[in-house]
């Protein structure tokens, strides 16, 4: 999980786009592919996720006067929005949000690499995760799916990257915890 | 209380998107208003269900002068 490197020019072209929309321009097409990718893995539909990240650069553009800079620039601000409209189009829609993710790194992640016998551990982690709050789909969600750093975590969920650090371990704790007793190690 | 439904999570299996699918993208979801002119952007979607809520409006009122002039003869 490589750390983003933030473009040179992107609080100054923050600082244009405020009062000038043309420069929001360079911003879309540089975070535009990140975007799209979290909220089309999330989804599975390329329409539908076309739709929705057309929504987050659309609600950027017009609150860009709310954004705070930070030294991270304007991708942890786009993903808080992606978060945002992915939560309101699963409040409306019964269908279920996706995790891609193999089964290899599932076993690395909840198991600690050791050895899980189970030809449905798929099925059964994700009837684990449906139990999970809303926030915590979206913290494993961003960290694995988006593959956002424990620092950009912090800022997309305004807690300190120590914190983001901690809830992960915990969360990978509870999953560990809530697995059936048969298939723990 | 009440307690909210969770939402269900489906497990899939990894992929990578190609660029020419985000390039399909961001052609088809670009912002509508020129960035040069954007005072309030619309993407294709609202712009579609703006023309369409439209199109629906004028058609209800093409019927109903219709029907007035109908009921008038």
């Amino acid at each position: 999980m490589s750390e983003y490197k933030i473009a040179p020019t992107e609080l100054e072209e923050i600082a244009a786009a405020i009062h000038n929309p043309k420069a929001f321009e360079p911003l879309y097409k540089r975070h535009f592919p990140a975007i799209y990718s979290y909220i089309r893995k999330a989804t599975g539909q390329p329409d539908l996720s076309a739709d929705l990240t057309s929504d987050v650069f659309c609600s950027a553009l017009l609150n860009l006067k709310q954004f705070k800079t930070t030294a991270f620039g304007i991708r942890p601000w786009l993903f808080k929005i992606a978060l945002n409209q992915l939560r309101m189009h699963f409040r409306k829609s019964s269908k279920a949000m996706h995790i891609p993710i193999s089964e290899e790194h599932l076993k690395s992640l909840v198991f600690n690499d050791q050895k899980v016998e189970s030809n449905d551990l798929k099925r059964l982690l994700a009837a684990q995760l449906s139990q999970l709050s809303e926030e915590e789909q979206e913290v494993i969600q961003l960290r694995f799916v988006a593959e956002c750093t424990f620092k950009e975590l912090g800022l997309i969920l305004n807690i300190t990257e120590d914190a983001a650090k901690m809830c992960m371990s915990r969360l990978l704790e509870k999953l560990r915890h809530q697995f059936p007793q048969s298939l723990k190690p | 209380m009440k307690e909210e439904p969770k939402r269900k999570v489906e497990i899939t299996e990894p992929f990578e998107i190609d660029s020419k699918e985000i390039q399909n993208a961001q052609d088809f979801s670009r912002l509508i208003t020129k960035f040069d002119e954007a005072k309030r952007p619309l993407t294709k979607r609202r712009l579609f269900e703006y023309k369409q809520r439209w199109f629906f409006i004028a058609i209800a009122i093409i019927v109903l002068i219709v029907l007035i002039i109908l009921k008038a003869i």
